[in-house]
């Protein structure tokens, strides 16, 4: 008896229930007692569930990574990011971007009402990680507020291109992915003729 | 394609594909390993005159700042001796340890599989 009450840690109510027990003496206190704990864990647990999983449908309907030309992807980042979002954002983007082989990753922060210290963290870290998995990163949709509070902040994107808007983006990813099919191509030639890169010899050797 | 002869020492297996090694990475990189790596490495480009280095870390699921600064170090080796050193096939997971640790590898080509390492060795 004395432990159960312990368990519920409420001091007042262990009160109220010792009152009741000595005024009513074959009320079956610990049994019912045992029973409310039981169901008022499981409702518990049953509520954590639907919120975690409440949670990452939230962060994967605010952050969707939409494939919208032959290898390419748009992450259209929405409203704040903190870290636990920031993290979740990364690994869905990279593993997609392993995934799909992707060799262009524009990134729309139009809808990113602040950027601060942290988020640009995070948004480099990012790129820079997507540049290890072999995609070019395009960035676009930065506001004039947030713009001026990335310089204030010292933050600058040196390692991705920067797009005017989405379709400036689509045209500088277009033209990545086309020069890279050009190179290809040659490529496949010069190893077809047995030689590789004959007309640049000279710099290696 | 020419394989190199299989020898005690080699810790890693270097294929040579026209002017370019292909070293696919299949075993788990600690400091001694990596440290051999480079001086593997460092023969195989002076005896083939390579044009570039591949390196394949498709299975590596490890890659700490020791290691990182040693394939820089060994591509800037490769560098003065007249090689590009490409690095393709980074697990996500990786390289997102190496971007949180704020790690670029800035004298590494990084490419996103053996096919796009191939046209980065060849342009130039």
């Amino acid at each position: 008896m004395r432990s159960l009450l312990e368990e519920v840690g409420e001091e007042r109510v262990a009160e109220e229930i010792v009152s009741i027990a000595s005024e009513v003496p074959d009320f079956p206190v610990v049994k019912v007692l045992q029973q409310a704990l039981r169901i008022s864990a499981k409702m518990r647990q049953e509520q954590e569930e639907a919120l975690s999983q409440l949670r990452q449908t939230l962060s994967e309907l605010a952050t969707p990574i939409i494939r919208i030309w032959t290898d390419m992807l748009l992450v259209a980042m929405t409203g704040n990011i903190d870290s636990q979002r920031a993290q979740d954002i990364a690994e869905r983007l990279l593993n997609r971007v392993s995934s799909t082989r992707a060799k262009v990753v524009i990134v729309d922060v139009t809808g990113v009402p602040m950027i601060d210290t942290m988020v640009g963290g995070f948004l480099i870290e990012m790129f820079n990680a997507t540049r290890l998995l072999g995609a070019k990163v395009i960035l676009t949709g930065i506001r004039p507020e947030v713009a001026s509070t990335l310089v204030k902040l010292g933050v600058d994107f040196q390692m991705v291109s920067i797009a005017r808007d989405l379709e400036d983006a689509l045209r500088q990813g277009i033209a990545i992915t086309m020069e890279e099919a050009q190179k290809r191509r040659q490529l496949a030639l010069n190893l077809a003729k047995g030689g590789v890169g004959e007309g640049n010899e000279g710099n290696a050797f | 394609m020419k394989e190199t002869p299989s020898n005690p020492e080699q810790v890693v297996p270097i294929l040579q594909i026209a002017d370019f090694l292909l070293v696919p990475i299949q075993i788990d990189l600690d400091d001694k390993t990596v440290s051999r790596l480079q001086e593997q490495l460092l023969k195989e480009i002076e005896r083939t005159r390579a044009k570039a280095v591949i390196l394949d870390v498709r299975t590596v699921e490890i890659i700490d700042s020791y290691i990182s600064y040693t394939l820089s170090e060994t591509a800037a080796m490769a560098r003065l001796m007249g090689c590009r050193t490409i690095l393709c096939g980074i697990r996500p997971a990786v390289a997102l340890t190496l971007a949180q640790m704020g790690i670029v590898l800035e004298e590494l080509n990084i490419a996103r599989d053996l096919e796009h390492a191939l046209v980065l060795a060849s342009s130039s």
